[in-house]
């Protein structure tokens, strides 16, 4: 199952919805950190079929070239404080 | 400059391995076989009288002008149908050749109106010319007889058409626009009714605009007379000079003369020796100019302190100071990162290449990204991986040698119109066609065109489609092993393959994701891998996903696996959504890449741009464009120079597009008009349009071709010029004095550019990338002997559902597309005739979706997604399948983005245009956004004028 949960995946799981699903008239809520998070997952997600070695070659690549170094260390502190929405493999990565 | 005037051959040149040797009126000639014996004349200057044939079209043998004596043969037959052979003597003069030319002439001028003196064709009208080479010099039948054009008899004229009229009082029947209209552009729209004397053409029995008719204007070329003719040479008469310049509207980048009168244009007409279009064009680069002298554009600076304050007109130098002033003072509050600049697919390299520069040598940061990111930056990073370039693979003319054509999220035949009848006339002549997109598109089935097999996949599902499609060649030993040996590395390969091959991936299995009958699938695929020159071509259905980049990728690998790569008939390729989407990518556009695709992180790269620039460069990325829009929100990015795009309009996710600009201190736009995206701006620069501009595009075969200025800047400005003078503002000195000497710094600094310049342009007509000194013409066909990157890469392509989930509450995909004759945001297109076939967005819904909500075709239908809400009008339609509807985005109160998301591709961030869960229902009023902005419209356009003077 992908890792990145909907959010009807996660209302089922009884989990808040992680962004808001209401109508128009509500601006959108924004999250810098699970924004990242699902970016960050959706890259994991990519290289998920790598074993890990190179998985985490390719991922820290990837992102060492296309993120910004603002985005680089605000994924290391959630990496590091062991975010739990973030995947596994990229905990390690950046951890 | 003088009008440029193509020689017709009047028949088409034949390419030959063969070739036959002639005698035409004493001369020799030699010829490639199959030629006709016209054509053969005229390669010695010999014109022989003509009526019914163009080199465009096939002979057809109907005027009988064109009679001549052969040597040994009786009669005189027609040198048009003719072909030439060894040892021919052919005559085109002789007494008796004269008379019958004559009284063919004759006979046609008996029956045509006499007002040569008052007809829009004078002076280029081929009937004319004629009955001057003739040397018609009266009529024995007298004009008096039974004819066409007397006022009692005559056929009204339809102007129905907004660009062209049909007089059939001057039609000759010579059928060259019939044979046009299915040859050159495949629509089948015209015939000839009735026989003999009472034969005329006609539009399908019904009047042009209502008619099959797309408006091609291919038609209108081909017609030798006044019948078919612009409404603008009505109305202005006939051009006396022309420029060749390219289309600025879409990736095909069609080549035209600009047909002037003075600075004011006539009329455009595709270019012969154009290779792209090779003279032939759709209806927005023929005819939809009009938006270049549209009384909306601003041409004037302009600069306000708030969004909310009227705008202000002021000079140059005070609007350019105002908006360096400003970017200083926000980079000494926030910071160097907190500007940034977004380059336009529409503009040309030179200028590309400047705003970029302008960001990395002035902001001293790499802030600088392009809408190339919505729409193809998958396919540069999946190319990139696989094969290691980020451009297609083949050009146009390739085509011609494919025997199946794989066309996936692509609808060439609104989108790459030209391209489309390229494409068509290959079907047509034998090749097959496997189409997979959630739409029957027109393409599917068309007039003499019919799919082998339409996969109809949900959307969202690409992956799972290739990914199956892959499963069928690897398990049913169809793989090109020796070609992958040979060019890929095979470690990749057996990964690849075993990954494949894994019943998940078989089309059984994933029918139930795809909902393609996986009959119909392995059919497809064995096509693809056995059918011989396999060519796949794809377009915005395939990047606009979160697994976008994942589905470039699958599609290289398809390619390599059945050896589809390197030779001419087969490839990888792009059709590329705004004309110079190719080239803003390659001149640097994007935040990581200098041009020519080098990583800022690249040592010995930035050392040779920081001595060419003499500045040290940051060697750390810079946003992308939805980082920017996030930074923004989050406070520290604060001032942003947008070149000739429209974001609030294009970008997805609106209201949070509108939420980041509002947050911005500094919006600087430079454009024609006042865009949806120029409400947010308090510096607006007036830009000018591509018949105002000197420099280049690249279009989707990485052809560079030249713009060529046949009209002022309405401005008093280049675009280029003005990104100088701000950065000259900005403390940063740009020293050019022409766009040549732009594209000589590229050509210094870009290797695979390193052979272009306008001169070499200029003498070569057009160039492919790369051109350097091992191809000093240029590169048609990519990767022939090796890939790019050496050997060509398998890579893994997972299947991954989007979170963009169908739900109780959102039970209907939304997808999204375009129309023929609209363009992206449709700020042009809107500003034209054009608009006489797209007045407005329409959604469009399967009939049982329809049902079960009530819905009526042309009812107004509210559209809900999790983002947000807007109102179109339904338009039920079959070509839909249940469960999915459609829409366009051309025009700005449809707010079509409004309602998708912010997902996106995993690598590159390129929006998920295509896929948005929603609910569809009945209303009777507008949506919140859409009436607020409405009101914004006008609370954010106002333009302060002065005064009018006191009465006396
Ligand atoms: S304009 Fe084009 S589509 Fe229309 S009738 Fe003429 S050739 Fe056919
Ligand atoms: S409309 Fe023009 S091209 Fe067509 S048959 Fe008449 S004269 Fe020929
Ligand atoms: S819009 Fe495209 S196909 Fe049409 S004329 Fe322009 S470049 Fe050619
Ligand atoms: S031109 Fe040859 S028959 Fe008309």
């Amino acid at each position: 199952m992908s890792p990145i949960p909907t959010p009807q995946d996660a209302a089922q799981a009884g989990h808040p919805a992680p962004r808001s699903v209401h109508a128009e008239d509500l601006a959108i809520p924004h999250d810098d950190a699970a924004h990242l998070i699902r970016m960050a997952n959706q890259i994991a997600t990519a290289f998920r079929l790598e074993p890990e070695d190179k998985a985490i070659t390719a991922m820290r690549e990837h992102i060492g070239k296309f993120w910004t170094r603002a985005m680089r260390e605000r994924l290391k502190a959630l990496a590091t404080a062991a975010a739990p929405d973030l995947d596994a493999r990229i905990r390690r990565a950046f951890g | 400059m003088a009008l440029i005037k193509e020689i017709d051959f009047g028949t088409p040149i034949r390419v030959a391995d063969k070739t036959v040797t002639l005698e035409i009126d004493g001369i020799g000639v030699t010829v490639p076989e199959g030629t006709s014996v016209m054509a053969a004349a005229m390669q010695l200057g010999t014109k022989t009288p003509k009526l019914c044939a163009t080199d465009s079209l096939e002979p057809f043998g109907s005027c009988r002008l064109c009679l001549v004596e052969i040597e040994g043969r009786r009669g005189t037959p027609a040198s048009c149908t003719t072909p030439a052979e060894n040892g021919m003597k052919v005559r085109t003069q002789s007494a008796r050749l004269a008379g019958l030319r004559k009284g063919v002439m004759e006979l046609y001028i008996s029956d045509h109106p006499l007002d040569c003196l008052t007809c829009a064709a004078n002076g280029d009208c081929e009937l004319q010319d004629m009955a001057g080479a003739v040397g018609l010099r009266d009529v024995r039948y007298g004009m008096d007889g039974e004819n066409h054009h007397a006022p009692a008899v005559a056929k009204a004229k339809d102007e129905s058409n907004p660009y062209f009229t049909f007089d059939p009082a001057k039609c000759i029947v010579c059928s060259r626009c019939v044979r046009a209209c299915e040859e050159t552009q495949g629509t089948f729209a015209l015939t000839i009714d009735g026989r003999g004397f009472a034969s005329f053409v006609s539009p399908g029995g019904t009047d042009f605009l209502e008619s099959e008719c797309v408006s091609c204007g291919a038609c209108v070329q081909a017609c030798p007379t006044a019948t078919l003719i612009e409404k603008s040479v009505i109305e202005k008469g006939q051009p006396e000079h022309s420029a060749v310049t390219t289309c600025a509207y879409c990736g095909v980048g069609c080549s035209f003369k600009a047909e002037m009168q003075g600075s004011e244009i006539v009329r455009m007409v595709p270019y012969k020796d154009g290779k792209a279009n090779e003279g032939h064009s759709c209806v927005k680069g023929r005819f939809a100019f009009g938006y270049a002298t549209h009384k909306d554009r601003i041409t004037k600076p302009m600069i306000r302190a708030k969004i909310t304050d009227p705008w202000r007109e002021v000079s140059w130098d005070e609007a350019i100071g105002h908006a360096a002033a400003e970017f200083k003072r926000i980079q000494a509050k926030y910071g160097t990162e907190s500007v940034g600049a977004i380059t336009s697919s529409r503009c040309t390299n030179e200028e590309v290449f400047v705003v970029q520069k302008l960001v990395r040598a002035a902001f001293r940061n790499n802030n600088v990204d392009t809408c190339a990111r919505v729409c193809h930056s998958p396919t540069g990073y999946g190319l990139s991986q696989t094969y290691g370039t980020s451009a297609g693979t083949q050009d146009f003319k390739s085509v011609e040698m494919a025997d199946v054509i794989l066309v996936i999220g692509a609808n060439p035949t609104d989108g790459h119109p030209v391209f489309a009848s390229r494409m068509k006339k290959r079907l047509r002549a034998g090749a097959r066609l496997i189409v997979a997109d959630p739409r029957r598109i027109d393409l599917v089935k068309s007039p003499h065109i019919a799919a082998d097999y339409h996969l109809p996949l949900l959307p969202g599902t690409n992956v799972a489609l290739i990914n199956a499609l892959a499963h069928v060649i690897v398990t049913e030993g169809l793989v090109d092993e020796a070609f992958v040996r040979e060019r890929c590395e095979w470690d990749n390969f057996e990964a690849w393959a075993r990954f494949v091959a894994q019943d998940l991936n078989s089309p059984e299995a994933m029918e139930a994701v795809t909902g393609v009958p996986a009959a119909d699938l392995r059919a497809a695929a064995r096509l693809y891998a056995t059918g011989g020159n396999a060519a796949i071509y794809y377009g915005l259905g395939v990047t606009e996903h979160s697994q976008g980049s994942t589905m470039v990728m699958g599609m290289a690998n398809l390619a390599m696996a059945t050896g589809n790569i390197g030779r001419e008939g087969v490839g990888v390729n792009p059709l590329r959504g705004q004309n110079n989407v190719q080239g803003s990518c390659d001149m640097g556009s994007f935040p990581h890449e200098f041009s020519g695709y080098r990583h800022v992180s690249d040592d010995a790269t930035r050392a040779m741009f920081e001595t060419f620039w003499g500045v040290p460069l940051s060697g750390e990325q810079g946003l992308r464009i939805p980082n920017m829009f996030e930074e923004s929100i989050n406070g520290s990015f604060r001032g942003l120079y947008v070149h000739g795009e429209d974001i609030a309009q294009s970008d997805p996710n609106t209201q949070h597009v509108q939420a980041a600009l509002e947050a911005m201190e500094c919006i600087v736009v430079q454009d024609l008009f006042l865009n949806e995206t120029a409400k947010y701006a308090h510096v607006f620069l007036p830009g000018s349009s591509f018949l105002e501009k000197d420099g280049t595009f690249t279009n989707a075969e990485r052809r560079i071709s030249r713009v060529r200025k046949v009209m002022p800047e309405m401005s008093g400005k280049a675009e280029w010029q003005v990104t100088v003078e701000l950065a000259r503002a900005l403390g940063y000195e740009m020293a050019y004095r022409h766009p040549s000497e732009i594209m000589d710094e590229i050509a210094r600094l870009t290797p695979t550019f390193a052979g272009v310049s306008f001169d070499r342009l200029d003498e070569l007509g057009s160039i492919q990338w790369p051109c350097n000194e091992k191809a000093p013409t240029g590169t048609p066909l990519m990767h022939v002997d090796r890939f790019v990157r050496g050997k060509g890469r398998f890579m893994m392509t997972e299947y991954v559902a989007t979170d963009e989930k169908v739900t109780a509450r959102f039970p209907l995909i939304l997808t999204t597309g375009r129309i023929l004759s609209q363009y992206n945001v449709g700020a042009q297109t809107r500003r034209t005739d054009n608009t006489a076939w797209h007045p407005e967005d329409v959604l469009e819904i399967h009939p049982h979706d329809a049902e079960s909500r009530g819905i009526r075709d042309g009812d107004m239908v509210a559209i809900q997604s999790r983002a947000g809400e807007t109102v179109l009008r339904a338009t039920v339609s079959e070509r839909m399948q249940p469960g999915v509807v459609y829409t366009t985005f051309h025009h700005p109160v449809s707010g079509a983005n409004v309602i998708t998301t912010d997902n996106s591709d995993w690598a590159t961030n390129c929006p998920e245009y295509k896929v948005t869960a929603v609910e569809v229902r009945r209303t009777n009023h507008y949506s919140g956004w859409q009436e607020r902005n409405a009101q914004s419209d006008v609370d954010l356009r106002r333009i302060a004028r002065p005064l009018p003077e006191a009465a006396e």
